[in-house]
Order: C-alpha cells, then sequence, then structure tokens
C-alpha cells in the first residue's frame, strides 16, 4: 500500500493546474487566487481523513469545483469581476474593425460560458483544458462517467446552438 | 437515446482537436493559454503565505517526574508557545490545535531546551528561565498583559490592579484576571507573582492551581500571609 504524501507535496504537484481552472471557471485571477487558497485551507483540514490515496488529483478538483461554487453564490448579487481579456488593439497586425468584431466575439463566448450551468462549466473545463480523464471528471463532479460527458456534451451543444450561425466559418 | 448523442458529441469533441470550429477556437482563444504567468506567481504566493500559519510544526514534549508533577512543553518556530500542567496527550493536542492552528508533533529533542530549563527552575536549581516566547495566539490585549506580568521579578508579587494600571487600563482588574486564567505559558510567563489587592490568590481557580501558586511562589521565595 502506497504512503499518504505528506500535505506540502500535493501543494507542489498541484496547486499550480488549480489555479488555472480555477481562473477558468471563475474569469478572473482575483478570484481564482482567493479560491485557490480556500480550496487548500479546506483540503488541509480535510486531509487528516482521507484513506484512499489512489486518486488525490480528482478529490482536490472536487474541492475547487466545490469551492469556486461557494465563491460564486456568495458573489451572485455583485457583478462578476470579469476582467479585460485582451490586449488593447494593436494598429497594423489586423485591421481595427477585425479585431473588435473577435473582441465583441470572444467577450460573447465569455459570458455564455459564465452563464452555463456550474457542473457543466466545470466539467467542460475539466476535459478540455484540464486534461482530466472522464473517470476523474466523475470523481471531481460526485457523478457516474456517463453523467461527466453529459456534462461537457450539454455545455458545447448551448454554445454550439448561441453561437454557430453568428460566427462566419471561414 | 441519451447514450447515442452522446457518443456522437464525444466523438464530435475529439474531432475538433483536428478541425476545430468557430466556438472551438474562440474557447481556445479565451482558455488555452490559461492564467497569465505573473498572475500564477502572485497567486502562489498568496497560497504559501496562506497555508505557513497552518503548516507550521509545533513540538511538544511531557516533562516528567517535577515537583509540580507532569508538565507539557509546546513550542513553533519563534518560540515556546504552550506549558501545561498534567492532562492526556490527546487533550494536550487538541488544546495545540486550537491555540496555534498548527500540526503538533511530538519531538522530545526539539523541546530539550526548554524542558531542562523549566525543570531546573521548577526544582529550584536555577533562578531564572531565558526562553522566546512565541505569545502570538493570544489577543493584543492579552499579550500586553503577559509582556507586563513578565516584568514582575522571581520573588516579588504584583496585583491584577497594578498589572491593569501598567497595561493603560486601570479598571480592568477583572479582565487582567482572566487573562491570566488563560495563560499558555504559565511558570515561564509568571502569572502566579499576580495576586489579589486584599493578599489572597485571586485567579488561578481551584485548590490544584492555588497550589501550584503557592508552591511556585513558595520556591521563589514569597511567603504569603
Amino acid at each position: 500500500m502506497t504512503a499518504k504524501p505528506d500535505f506540502e507535496s500535493l501543494v507542489e504537484r498541484h496547486s499550480g493546474e488549480l489555479f488555472s481552472y480555477l481562473w477558468r471557471l471563475l474569469g478572473s485571477e482575483a478570484d481564482a487566487s482567493d479560491c485557490l487558497q480556500e480550496t487548500f485551507l479546506r483540503a488541509f483540514r480535510a486531509y487528516e481523513w482521507v484513506r484512499d490515496f489512489s486518486n488525490l488529483r480528482a478529490w482536490l478538483y472536487k474541492i475547487a469545483t466545490n469551492a469556486a461554487r461557494t465563491h460564486l453564490s456568495r458573489d451572485h448579487r455583485r457583478q462578476s469581476r470579469s476582467e479585460p481579456l485582451l490586449e488593447p488593439v494593436a494598429s497594423g497586425e489586423k485591421a481595427v474593425d477585425l479585431q473588435v468584431a473577435e473582441r465583441t466575439q470572444l467577450a460573447a463566448v465569455k459570458q455564455a460560458v459564465m452563464a452555463l450551468p456550474e457542473r457543466q462549466r466545470a466539467a467542460l473545463m475539466m476535459r478540455k483544458y484540464q486534461e482530466l480523464e472522464y473517470a476523474e471528471i466523475a470523481a471531481a463532479l460526485n457523478c457516474s462517467e456517463d453523467a461527466a460527458r453529459a456534462n461537457v456534451y450539454q455545455a458545447l451543444k448551448k454554445l454550439r446552438e448561441l453561437f454557430a450561425n453568428e460566427v462566419n466559418d471561414e | 437515446m441519451m447514450n447515442k448523442q452522446v457518443d456522437t458529441y464525444t466523438s464530435w469533441v475529439e474531432g475538433q482537436r483536428s478541425a476545430p470550429d468557430a466556438v472551438t477556437r474562440s474557447l481556445d482563444a479565451l482558455y488555452a493559454s490559461g492564467p497569465k504567468t505573473k498572475d500564477a506567481s502572485l497567486a502562489q504566493l498568496a497560497l504559501q503565505n496562506a497555508l505557513s500559519k497552518v503548516l507550521a510544526p509545533i513540538y511538544y514534549d511531557r516533562l516528567d517526574e517535577t515537583p509540580l508533577g507532569p508538565v507539557w512543553v509546546a513550542a513553533g518556530p519563534r518560540g515556546l508557545v504552550a506549558v501545561e500542567y498534567n492532562g492526556s496527550e490527546g487533550s494536550f493536542r487538541a488544546y495545540l490545535a486550537k491555540l496555534t492552528g498548527g500540526q503538533p508533533r511530538r519531538a522530545a529533542e526539539k523541546v530539550s531546551g526548554a524542558k531542562a530549563q523549566l525543570l531546573a527552575y521548577i526544582s529550584g536549581r536555577s533562578d531564572h528561565i531565558e526562553i522566546d516566547v512565541d505569545l502570538s495566539a493570544i489577543t493584543p490585549f492579552q499579550r500586553r498583559v503577559l509582556e507586563e506580568t513578565r516584568k514582575v521579578p522571581r520573588g516579588q508579587v504584583s496585583t491584577y490592579a497594578e498589572i491593569a494600571k501598567r497595561v493603560g487600563k486601570p479598571k480592568a482588574f477583572r479582565a487582567v484576571g482572566q487573562a491570566l486564567r488563560r495563560n499558555p505559558l504559565p511558570i515561564v510567563v509568571p502569572c502566579h507573582r499576580v495576586i489579589a489587592s486584599d493578599g489572597s490568590l485571586g485567579g488561578y481557580s481551584g485548590e490544584m492551581r492555588s497550589q501550584r501558586k503557592l508552591q511556585l511562589l513558595r520556591l521563589e521565595g514569597v511567603a504569603l500571609a
């Protein structure tokens, strides 16, 4: 039986990817930073009771997902602290109006992503950008693998419905 | 119904890898490269800062066979954090976890210096204790009370009223009493040298504690009428 890794090594191994994940879930560096601390503080308090160390990564993603949900539910009356994503319009590279059009498009997509049900957004980010296997996503969301796939599917379906007609496919 | 559609979309998802559609391109533009490196570094620093308190190791051990009975001793990176008479290891650990938020670990060698000094003092072989103390776990008012109490020289006593005056709150002698009752470092911070103005022992509630207070005072050559 493998030894239980010490908590500091968990922080070292996973804090980077969890910050990226929280950034993708919450849409803001400041919120992601707050949630990252909350995630590891919760993990620290619960770690004493963990008996199965076979998938600590998925366990941490579960805590992070819940921490993000708590953060959003506290924040629901406030405007989301969505920060400008993009560099200022640079002249010369592309026509300015094309850049503006792209920026508007991206802002709309981001808004749609933030409007997705939390589990769908979480599953989408875990699959597409955090490179978790469906088994790990299922563990993190406390559901079946099929349900995990369904969450990713629903998220992409929704986004496609909203944007497939508006965007010019070259 | 669901599974077939899910499978279709799953293969669509995978298909996006080679020929992304507009939605995928937008998502990638927004999310693929992740947060800026400087933001990630800042977040790491903030995380380390938040965790440093809970991860701080607190080392403790028990000093056996003293004239006052067994005495538990605990120290953190900045100094001694707790001294407790008697009690079980479990209750001392729980007390430490609550007091410091850190992780208590039993390690005799880490507190051997403090143990030796305490034993020498309680046994009467030494008349001073030179140990760094860490009072960060208590309130600022309690800290001021204990810092003033530390100034009461061995062989002398002060009163709650006097300590209250010294911390600038002359009417707060009851709060002073409470702070002294909550002293996490008996003996080292000499709350036993503070008595009531009428000469009675005051604080140190309970017979056991009054006995210890008297014992310590006697040890220091103070005879109360």
